[in-house]
């Protein structure tokens, strides 16, 4: 379904290429992944993703019904290649309220706690290490034929801000049952700000099945076209 | 003496006669917000985690969970709403009914082929 799309290494330097590339093959994790993901209680949950421009990896443990803990290790880049951010965090996520609809659920999430930050701001071994806070919201809405979400993610370590925010709308083509492969298609908007003026946008394919969840895409503004996103989610 | 034992024997008898052999085995429940299998399957897990679970059944469809008990064993009603409301979801209504989880499954699948 992809076969329209250019290159990846349209309008971009080798280098900045050969690294998103490598940040790729190292993904290490999901930046558009789950921090405020509802986990329910004694379940674990790990979540990765990557594209050329952010590595996230996380774990999630469900201690209450309305509260989990979750540590993880996110990376960014921007567009440039010139600001390297990485960030371990430790959050609380906390699900504020949960609409019962007769279709569906309405769910709100508040999620914040300490963060560590290397960059290559920092100076030019990158090493020095700054503690930071770093939280946000998130909202979404889902029947078994619609979903959508709207999530802010804000860090500030070391003297820098930065804010993620990501907006999701899918549609499922059939109502899956608890059995089936559950299928999606949508779209995720995704501005950095703090870190890139442009906004990502990325038309997305999601299937998940019980304990196992991916989402997949490539991204068609100019600025990011052709980057490859994944996030992997599983339950255990 | 022995009329009233003739008298409690043909009382009691065929009432005992006529209750399914594993009465009330399967526990049938209507669960609120159920849209994602994904986020279901956390009741699954619960719910099998019990030593007297014997099957589980989820249908996103009809908004429904149930499972069958090993003979003998039982679950309290107390905790397998605990056990819902800890996956993040609401019990409406629990019943325990005469009936297999594998024919409440072949009638839920029936009634959604139907619907489709």
């Amino acid at each position: 379904m992809f076969q329209h799309c250019p290159p990846p290494w349209r309008g971009r330097q080798p280098a900045a290429h050969a690294r998103r590339l490598a940040a790729l093959a190292l993904a290490t994790s999901s930046a558009q992944a789950a921090a405020g993901f509802f986990i329910p209680r004694d379940i674990t949950m790990f979540m990765f993703s990557a594209s050329p421009d952010s590595q996230m990896v996380e774990v999630a443990h469900g201690l209450r019904p309305d509260l989990a803990i979750a540590t993880g290790q996110s990376r960014y880049l921007s567009d440039d290649g010139r600001i390297d951010r990485r960030y371990t965090t430790l959050q609380a996520n906390w699900l504020v309220h949960r609409h019962y609809g007769n279709d569906g659920i309405t769910n709100a999430y508040l999620y914040g706690g300490p963060l560590w930050a290397r960059s290559s701001e920092y100076g030019a071994s990158g090493e020095d290490t700054r503690s930071g806070l770093h939280g946000g919201f998130w909202v979404d809405h889902e029947t078994r034929r619609i979903y959508a979400r709207l999530s802010s993610h804000a860090y500030r370590a070391g003297g820098h801000d930065q804010l993620v925010t990501t907006a999701q709308a899918l549609w499922a083509p059939y109502a899956a049952d608890y059995e089936d492969v559950a299928t999606w298609i949508g779209v995720q908007l995704e501005p950095r700000s703090g870190l890139t003026g442009a906004t990502q946008v990325t038309p997305l394919l999601r299937l998940f099945q019980r304990r196992w969840w991916v989402d997949a895409g490539v991204s068609v503004n100019s600025e990011h076209r052709g980057d490859a996103f994944v996030n992997l989610m599983f339950l255990f | 003496m022995k009329q009233i034992r003739l008298l409690f024997a043909s009382i009691l008898l065929p009432l005992l006669s006529s209750l399914p052999a594993h009465a009330a085995t399967t526990i049938k429940m209507q669960v609120e917000g159920l849209v994602c299998a994904f986020c279901g399957s956390a009741i699954e897990k619960k719910l099998r985690s019990h030593a007297a679970t014997a099957d589980v059944l989820v249908s996103l469809e009809h908004k429904v969970v149930a499972l069958s008990l090993k003979d003998g064993l039982d679950i309290p009603d107390d905790t397998l709403r605990a056990q819902i409301t800890d996956a993040g979801y609401r019990v409406r209504r629990m019943e325990r009914v005469p009936e297999s989880l594998d024919s409440l499954r072949a009638t839920l699948k029936g009634t959604s082929d139907g619907g489709r």
